[in-house]
This record gives structure tokens, C-alpha cells and sequence, in this order.
């Protein structure tokens, strides 16, 4: 019996819903991740050939970039959804700290790099990358870890979880990042919610963030008057409401099918920030409000499969890992479209897989990696009393593997 | 299996909450998705106007003017394309041979031109206005380095020509004077685009360039005619020429309809040199006065008087009057011009001797309401409405503060103010049958395919003033003037002219100011098929003449001579003319008679006279002894 627990088959399919080794990838996800980040190489080319031609004198300069983050991407995803999570669990610890010291490492100098006011990048000599888009898993990954093995359910539990995402949050303000930040604080707050943490003690920390806030929009001039720029842009047309017009004009000339692919008039130095930022603004433009909805449906069905994947996770950690990857992914590109379309005010944020960064495109397929390594062990008709089965028979192989020194 | 160490709420199901999770995400998707589809197709046309907007650079094209046309299709002011010239220097490799080229084209001094193209400079004007012609030699040239730029050119055939009629327009082509300010709605047309896509920093693109043509201006056919225009141009000329006065001003108007013919002042400009640097010159020269400035009319704004006296059934032609030289009104002693009197006359001799006595009777006998009836009927207190900018309305003393003495004056044309616009106007309607007249200018309105364009609005004919009846009558007491009285210089042999002289002191400061005089006349041109009225003022005549029988119904009656010959109107002698002109003969010398006996000696050779002065021996005489004259010189005696 031991025996047959112990035994792995890599694809060998088993009906026990106790063992659940050897499930396939979860395809949906994977093609959405692939299709994607092409659909990204193929608007960053679109949005960027003019402009990094006239400005770079390269026409393909970011398009090459984002093709070789494509392929380190895809390479990453597909090593990592092949390691075993416990594997990933144990590498938690020591990756939140590289985390935490690659954020701490933008503020160095030489190394780190500093553009349109913001220490976001640090430079490895041939290439640049930016540690938050890594950071901000490697805190998914860190939070997942306490929160499994944590009472969520009391105070202490939910302090230990802040702190660990605070200190990430706290390096990514003085960067400063203020969207990466929020993006972060509303991951913290549904890894929370969802590790099972009282409501009462969420509303009771939910407060002290608006004011933090608040107070942070009110240090930094320039976040305020982006946020009046929201509110009407057209009062400020060249200076703080410069891009959202933009980016209504590109939207609101694409109409229901768009100009058609290439054919964006705001690409021309009009809409600054077209290739990342405002990618999903030249979507609209080119393939109207059938390539928007498209687009966001891509991210509904992560939002759909992560939380698919988290439910039938093999164990706690399993279940906040997924639970933070997908979060993640949902909220920035959620951001991302609201600030395109002026929901809420102007913050610099890429769209996942889509705009031009290598950092953002291998780190999201990485993660994508982890979230299929994840399915790859999911135990599709667990209970709660299988999760308890389930941590005893780690429990028990390790056990067993001592009693009967099995290696 | 228990782990003790392990502190893991092991009630709680990591899963109950995914749900919850997944519908907030959910719905968050759809909440920003329902604000794309706002801003995609509900603001969609708003926003995709806007961006093009954006994207495209536009370099406007001027439309060109329409032009201003007499009666007869000549042109008075017509836009052409003119080019501006420049030269690149850093594009020119030989600028000897270009300057050599540019001072054979347009005269100028070649070293200057040389030293001109070889400065260090991105680009330099060498010629504006340049005629297509000159254009052609330029280019045939086939030199490099000479770049051209259009312009709208607004020229003027005739010059200095109608000046405050036309107007002019601002270096941008916009009417500010005249006709060109009145009629610039018609006038200007809309301007065309030229639109290219380009980038933001302005790159063009290469997409395309849209061309929106631009839609000339209309074209303004007035009243006015060339012909009698430069008649009167003529006229105007010799005026200044014998009296060197202050102002000249002339109106000819087609008294039936109201239409402007000609309309001529002095001083004045070139308007295609229009003195821009010089405000105040521009400002004093570039308003008519005609229709903007007020005077004291005198004598010419009897007619009037007479005319509302005899419809008002006040007086009759041959009512008798007695003038002694002067009336005493309310303790008042108001002097007749003819200081002997005029003795006992008539009407119709009080019309032909312009007697003072007679008009302030006839304003009396109707009374400040009846007669300030009339005027407002004339339209005098009110403006005519005379298609041109500027235009003022008379001046009268208020009805309810006219006293008797007041009224008096007002009869003969004193105490009173008037535009000639508004006294040639009234006065029409008392020739033309008794009816309203507006003066215009606007003919019609044609667009560049020749298609009329709309009504202006102008009418013609107005309301009836005074009866057909008396308008007959006033028709031949004013022919009279003409044929027998103070008017004769303005007789014109085979053609029937009626008329009225007009000399009023000038104030100045509210006083009257000593041999400062406006002399003018008044005349109508009662021939069949040239319906017209003549009015011409000379301000500040210089010299002993200032009568307006001496200074202004000569210089009329050559007009009416000219125009009648202009118009191709056959002259009908009737045998009266030897008689009135007379044969000519030398006049002889009146120094040292006294004025009566030198009336008497005037009387027999059938010559009108007046006179200045008060004395009784006459010391001096205009024309002098010896000038060969006839009938229809007026002398006058210095005395």
C-alpha cells in the first residue's frame, strides 16, 4: 500500500484522488498565455515600428527585445510548470529575499537606472531588468508559504502576512512605483481574504490603506494632479490630461471593428507610451471594441483558470500560490484597462504579456509556469478532509521514506 | 495523524472563498469593459472628429475677393494673384547671374541685389506683387535658388477713384472702409484648405493630402457709373484748381430710384496706395463725408421749406410778400441776404430770388409741428439708410424747444444741420412726384457663375411726401432759378435744369465764422431719361467768390453738360436759349457806380449779380472789365 502510494508515474494517469501525480497541464491557460504574448509582439510592433524608428532610428528595437523575452518567457514557463511545487516551496524563502535585494538594488548606483523620475530598473551591463515584476511573485510565493502555515483566522496570522508584503510594498513606493504598489496592496488584501482571514480584521486594515493613500497622493504633487487630470482631461490637454486624451482619441477612432491591424493614426508620436503603457489603447484603435473585449476576455478566462487551479490545488500552499499568481495577473491587467479607458486616473502599468518589458513578459510566463506545475499536481475532486489527508501523507511518505530509508 | 507543531487552522476550506474572489474579478472586468464601450461607441464619433482633428495640418488658401463693378461691368476693384518672390542664398550657386536677372526684371540696382542674395540668411524677399508675367521671365531663366509664394492682390483700375465709395481693404484682405467693409460678407468668399497627414511633431506622412478648394467671393455690381464718375472727378478737379478750397464733395443721383452714380471727394487718396502709416490723414480722408459729416445747409434747404409750405396749402405761387430787407421775429431782427429788400413779390420771385423773407413767412405760416412734419417725412432726422458704413443723421433743434425765431431760420436753411446724403434725398422727393427715396449703391450681388444672389433689401420707392401737384410746381419754380435766377450758371442749352444755390456761413465754436463759406448747388436734370440730381458743396471757397451761384452752378451746369452728352441724351431747343444765354459780349467796368445804379446797368445786359459788402459804391467787380461773357455769367460787385 505504501508502496503503491510511493510509486510516481510522470504520466501515468491515476484515479485516486489521494495521490493525483501525473495530471496534464492545464491547456486553456497555456494557450491563453502563448496567444497572448503574441498578440503582444504583433501590436508592440505595430504601436512602436514608427516611433522607434524616428526616435531610435531601429524600427524594430522593441519588437526584438520582446522576442527574446518571448522565448526566455516561454522556455521559463515550460521548465518551471516541470518542477514539483514542494520543490518551489522550499526556494520560497531565500527567492522573497533575492526579491527584496534586486528592489533594494535600483537604488544603487551605476546599477541602478533612473527614468521619468523612478529608480525602476537596475542594469546587468547587457540587459536591464526590473525587479518588481519579479519581486512581486516572489511576495505571492512568500504570503502563500505563511498563510499555510498560519491560523489566518487570528490577528498575528494576518500581521504576518502584511509584514512580509509590506516590505516589498514599502520598496516598491520609494522606487517610486505608486501603481505596482496598489497592485500589490489589493494582491496582499485577496490572499488575505482568501487564506481565510476575518472579515472584521480586514475591514479594520482596509482603513489605515486609504489613509495611506490619501497621504501619498498628497506628498507627491504630480499624483494629484494626475488624479484631477482624470476627472477632466480636457482641461488640461497638452500637460496632465495629454494621455488619457490620447488615448480616448485612439480608442474612440477605432469604433466597434477598429481601422484595421497597422493602420493606428496615434501611433505616429500622438499617444506616448503606445507600445507598453497604452498598448490596449492601439488594440482599440486597430481592432475597435471586438479586439478590447477579446483581450479582456483572454484575462477573464486566467482569472478563471487560476482560480480553477487554486480550487483543485493539492494543498494549502498550492491553493495561495495559485490564488496570488492569478491575482496578480487579473488585477494589473484590470489597472491597466481602467486607466486606458479613464476609469481611474492615469498610472504607468503594463498589460500583462502584452505591452513591450522583458522583466514583465518572462516573469508573467514564469509564473504561468509555476501555476501549471501547480495543475500539474491538483487533485481535482479534493475536500477539505483530503487537503488534511493530503498533508498527512506528506507527513507519511516522509515518514515512511525515514522508517524505510527509501531515497 | 497529528502534527503538534503545526498551527494550521485545519476548519477552514482554502477553497470556500474562491468563488467570492472570482465574481469580484469578474464583475470588475465588466464594470471597465462597460466604460470602453462608453468611451469607444458612445464617444466614439466625438473623439474620432477630434483626433483628425489632430492629424492633419492644414495650410489654408485664400479665396479670392469678389470684385465691385459699376453699372456697367467696368471694374472698380478686383483681386488678382500677385507672387512674393524670395531667394535661398545657400541654394543659389550663381548669384551674379541672379541678381543680374532680378534688376532686369524689376529695375533694380544690380550690386544692391547682389550684396542683397549674398547675405547669410535662410531666405530673403526680393519682390512682392509680381505679376505672373514677370513670374514667367524669372523661371524661364532657369537659375536656381529663387523660390515664389502666392498673395491675393487687391487692385484698384482707377486709383484715386471713388476712394470713399470703395474703400479699402486691411493687408489681410479684409473690407474696412466703404463698399469693401459694407459688402465684405459678399465680398470675401471662404477660404479653402490644403490638409496633409502627418505626425505629431508635424512629419508628413505621405497618406495623402486632402485639397478643399476654396469658394471665391461674390461679385458687387453697384449704381455708380464710370463714366459720370470721372465727370464729376473733372468737375471736382477745376473746383480745387480756381478756389483752392478746403473740401470738395459731389453726389450724382438717380432722383426716381435713389441709386448713386457718382459720388467723388477732395481731399482723397489712391487706394492702391492706401496711407497707412498716416492714421489720421487715412481717418479724415477715408470718410465720406457726404454721408457722415453735417453742415448748415443755407439756401438749398429752401426747396424744402417751399415745398411743404405749398402742399400744407400754407401759400400759393402767387401770394404776395413783402420783404424790406429783413423780418423782426419775436423782438428779432432777421436780415434778408439782399440787405435793400426785395421789395413786394410773389412766391414763385421769392423761389427764383431765394428771398429770405418769403421762407421765414412759409415756416411761420405752418408752424414748428406741421413743418418738423415734413422733415421727418423727408427722412431727415432720421438716417437714409444709405448702403455705406459711417453714415450720421440731421440735426434739429428739439421740436418742444423750437421757438417762433427759431422756426424762422430753420425756414430758410440756417439753424439747422443735414448730411448731403439726407438734403439730395428729400429734396428727390419733391422732383420725382412726391415719393421716398433711399440712396443706395448695391445693384445686385452675383456669385462667381454670374447667378444674382438674394435681395439686399434696398427699396426704391418709399411712401408719398407731397402731391404730384406740388411737386409740378416746384419743378418749374426751380427751373426757373436756373433759366432766370441765381441757378444760371448752371444752364445747360437744349436740356432742362432746375436748381438751387446754396451759400451758409461756417461756425466755428458756436460763432460765425468770418469768410469761412460752404457754397453749393443744388440741381436736378428734369430732361427726359436722366432723372439726376447733382449736389456739389465746396467747403471754404478762397478768394473774393463764395457765392454759391458763382462757385458751384458753373461747375454743376458743366456737369450736366458733360453728362447729358455721356448719356447720349439728344438735346430739344425750344428758341428760349439765344434768350437766355444772350450773345456774348465784353463786360464793361461798375467801379465807382453806385450798387443800385450797377443793378440797373447788370439788369439791361440781362446778367445776375450779387453782391459783398456794405457799402453803396461798388469798388471792385468778379469777372473783371473786359472778360468776354454771356447771360449766364452771375457778376459779382465788391462794394
Amino acid at each position: 500500500m505504501l508502496k503503491n502510494m510511493l510509486k510516481r508515474g510522470e504520466n501515468k494517469p491515476q484515479s485516486s484522488p489521494l495521490t493525483g501525480k501525473g495530471q496534464s497541464i492545464d491547456i486553456p491557460l497555456a494557450a491563453v498565455s502563448v496567444v497572448l504574448s503574441v498578440l503582444g509582439l504583433v501590436f508592440i510592433f505595430s504601436a512602436s515600428s514608427y516611433s522607434a524608428n524616428a526616435q531610435l532610428g531601429d524600427a524594430f528595437h522593441y519588437v526584438k527585445t520582446q522576442a527574446v523575452a518571448l522565448a526566455l518567457g516561454l522556455f521559463a514557463m515550460l521548465g518551471l510548470s516541470f518542477v514539483n511545487v514542494s520543490k518551489i516551496k522550499k526556494a520560497t524563502i531565500p527567492l522573497y529575499l533575492i526579491g527584496l535585494v534586486l528592489l533594494g538594488m535600483v537604488f544603487l548606483p551605476v546599477i541602478g537606472v533612473e527614468s521619468y523620475g523612478a529608480k525602476r530598473w537596475i542594469n546587468l551591463g547587457f540587459f536591464t531588468i526590473q525587479p518588481s515584476e519579479y519581486a512581486k511573485f516572489f511576495m505571492v510565493m512568500m504570503l502563500a508559504l505563511i498563510a499555510s502555515k498560519t491560523d489566518m483566522s487570528k490577528f498575528r496570522g494576518v500581521i504576518a502576512v502584511l509584514l512580509a508584503g509590506g516590505a516589498v510594498c514599502a520598496l516598491l513606493i520609494i522606487e517610486p512605483n505608486m501603481s505596482i504598489t496598489m497592485c500589490a496592496v489589493a494582491v496582499i488584501f485577496i490572499m488575505l481574504f482568501s487564506s481565510g482571514a476575518r472579515i472584521k480584521h480586514l475591514i479594520f486594515l482596509i482603513i489605515p490603506v486609504i489613509v495611506g493613500a490619501v497621504v501619498l497622493i498628497l506628498v507627491e504633487p504630480y499624483r494629484m494632479q494626475r488624479l484631477l487630470a482624470f476627472l477632466d482631461p480636457w482641461k488640461s490637454p497638452l500637460e496632465e490630461g495629454y494621455q488619457l486624451i490620447q488615448s480616448y482619441y485612439a480608442l474612440g477612432s477605432g469604433g466597434l471593428f477598429g481601422v484595421g491591424l497597422f493602420n493606428s493614426r496615434q501611433k505616429y508620436l500622438f499617444l506616448p507610451f503606445a507600445e507598453s503603457d497604452f498598448i490596449l489603447s492601439v488594440i482599440g484603435e486597430e481592432t475597435g471594441l471586438v479586439g478590447v473585449a477579446i483581450i479582456m476576455s483572454l484575462f477573464v478566462v486566467i482569472a478563471v483558470r487560476g482560480v480553477k487551479i487554486a480550487k483543485q490545488a493539492s494543498d494549502r500552499y498550492s491553493c495561495y500560490l495559485a490564488i496570488g499568481i492569478t491575482a496578480v495577473t487579473t488585477v494589473q491587467a484590470l489597472l491597466n484597462a481602467a486607466v486606458v479607458c479613464g476609469a481611474i486616473p492615469p498610472t504607468g502599468l503594463p498589460l500583462p504579456f502584452v505591452s513591450a518589458g522583458g522583466s514583465s513578459l518572462v516573469a508573467y510566463l514564469g509564473a504561468m509556469g509555476i501555476l501549471q506545475s501547480i495543475a500539474r499536481n491538483r487533485l481535482p475532486f479534493a475536500r477539505i478532509n483530503t487537503f488534511e489527508a493530503n498533508e498527512a501523507r506528506a507527513e507519511g511518505i516522509k515518514h515512511a521514506k525515514r522508517k524505510f530509508s527509501i531515497r | 495523524m497529528k502534527q503538534e507543531k503545526s498551527d494550521i487552522n485545519h476548519l477552514y476550506n482554502p477553497t470556500k472563498r474562491l468563488p467570492a474572489v472570482l465574481l469580484l474579478v469578474v464583475f470588475l472586468f465588466v464594470a471597465v469593459f462597460v466604460k470602453m464601450f462608453a468611451v469607444i461607441i458612445l464617444d466614439g464619433g466625438k473623439l474620432q472628429m477630434k483626433a483628425i482633428d489632430q492629424w492633419l495640418r492644414d495650410l489654408p488658401t485664400d479665396a479670392p475677393r469678389g470684385s465691385i463693378l459699376d453699372r456697367n461691368g467696368n471694374v472698380l476693384a478686383s483681386t488678382s494673384t500677385r507672387y512674393n518672390l524670395y531667394v535661398r542664398p545657400s541654394a543659389t550657386p550663381d548669384k551674379p547671374a541672379v541678381a543680374k536677372l532680378l534688376s532686369n526684371v524689376f529695375g533694380y540696382d544690380y550690386e544692391k541685389t547682389l550684396e542683397k542674395i549674398s547675405k547669410r540668411t535662410s531666405e530673403v524677399t526680393v519682390a512682392t506683387q509680381v505679376t505672373k508675367e514677370q513670374l514667367n521671365t524669372v523661371y524661364e531663366s532657369g537659375l536656381s535658388g529663387i523660390y515664389y509664394s502666392e498673395d491675393n492682390h487687391r487692385y484698384y483700375p482707377y486709383g484715386d477713384f471713388m476712394t470713399q465709395v470703395l474703400g479699402f481693404c486691411s493687408t489681410d484682405g479684409f473690407g474696412q472702409t466703404g463698399l469693401e467693409a459694407y459688402y465684405n460678407k459678399y465680398l470675401t468668399g471662404v477660404n479653402g484648405q490644403i490638409m496633409t497627414e502627418t505626425d505629431l511633431i508635424g512629419k508628413e506622412l505621405g497618406a495623402g493630402t486632402y485639397y478643399l478648394p476654396s469658394i471665391p467671393g461674390m461679385n458687387v455690381i453697384t449704381t455708380l457709373d464710370s463714366g459720370i464718375q470721372r465727370i464729376v472727378d473733372g468737375a471736382i478737379a477745376k473746383a480745387v484748381a480756381m478756389f483752392k478750397p478746403k473740401g470738395v464733395a459731389c453726389i450724382v443721383m438717380d432722383y426716381d430710384t435713389g441709386g448713386v452714380v457718382a459720388l467723388s471727394e477732395y481731399p482723397s487718396f489712391d487706394l492702391n496706395n492706401v496711407p497707412r502709416d498716416d492714421l489720421e490723414a487715412l481717418f479724415l480722408h477715408s470718410k465720406s463725408n457726404i454721408v457722415s459729416s453735417v453742415y448748415e445747409p443755407g439756401s438749398t434747404f429752401k426747396i424744402l421749406t417751399a415745398a411743404a409750405a405749398l402742399d400744407a396749402g400754407k401759400v400759393t405761387v402767387s401770394d404776395r410778400f413783402y420783404c424790406a430787407g429783413s423780418r423782426t421775429v419775436d423782438g428779432k431782427r432777421i436780415r434778408c441776404w439782399k440787405a435793400k429788400g426785395h421789395g413786394s413779390i410773389n412766391f414763385a420771385e421769392g423761389v427764383e430770388g431765394s428771398c429770405n423773407c418769403v421762407f421765414m413767412d412759409s415756416a411761420l405760416r405752418m408752424g414748428t409741428e406741421q413743418f418738423y412734419n415734413y422733415l421727418r417725412n423727408f427722412g431727415l432726422t432720421k438716417k437714409t439708410g444709405i448702403d455705406m458704413t459711417g453714415e450720421t443723421s440731421g440735426i434739429f433743434i428739439a421740436q418742444d424747444a423750437v421757438k417762433t425765431v427759431d422756426l424762422a431760420r430753420i425756414g430758410f436753411g440756417q439753424a439747422v444741420a443735414v448730411t448731403p446724403i439726407g438734403l439730395i434725398s428729400a429734396t428727390s422727393a419733391v422732383m420725382n412726384g412726391g415719393k421716398k427715396v433711399t440712396p443706395h449703391l448695391l445693384s445686385v450681388v452675383k456669385d462667381i457663375n454670374g447667378n444674382t444672389v438674394g435681395n439686399t433689401g434696398i427699396t426704391s420707392s418709399g411712401g408719398q411726401i407731397i402731391s404730384q401737384n406740388t411737386s409740378d410746381t416746384m419743378r418749374t419754380l426751380l427751373e426757373s432759378v436756373v433759366t432766370t435766377g441765381s441757378g444760371k450758371g448752371a444752364y445747360v442749352p437744349g436740356y432742362r435744369v432746375a436748381g438751387k444755390t446754396g451759400t451758409a456761413q461756417k461756425y466755428a465754436n458756436g460763432a460765425i465764422a468770418s469768410g469761412k463759406y460752404i457754397s453749393s448747388f443744388l440741381g436736378f436734370s428734369l430732361s427726359e431719361g436722366a432723372n439726376y440730381a447733382v449736389l456739389f458743396i465746396v467747403d471754404e471757397p478762397s478768394g473774393y467768390m463764395y457765392y454759391g451761384s458763382q462757385v458751384a452752378a458753373p461747375l454743376v451746369g458743366e456737369i450736366f453738360a458733360s453728362m447729358f452728352d455721356y448719356l447720349g441724351i439728344e438735346p430739344v431747343y425750344t428758341g428760349e436759349e439765344a434768350e437766355i444765354i444772350g450773345e456774348k459780349f465784353s463786360l464793361p467796368d461798375f467801379t465807382g457806380m453806385t450798387v443800385a445804379q450797377a443793378r440797373n446797368e447788370l439788369a439791361k445786359l440781362g446778367l445776375y449779380c450779387e453782391t459783398d459788402g456794405e457799402g453803396n459804391n461798388v469798388k471792385g467787380q468778379y469777372p473783371e472789365a473786359g472778360v468776354t461773357v454771356d447771360k449766364r455769367n452771375v457778376v459779382l460787385l465788391i462794394t
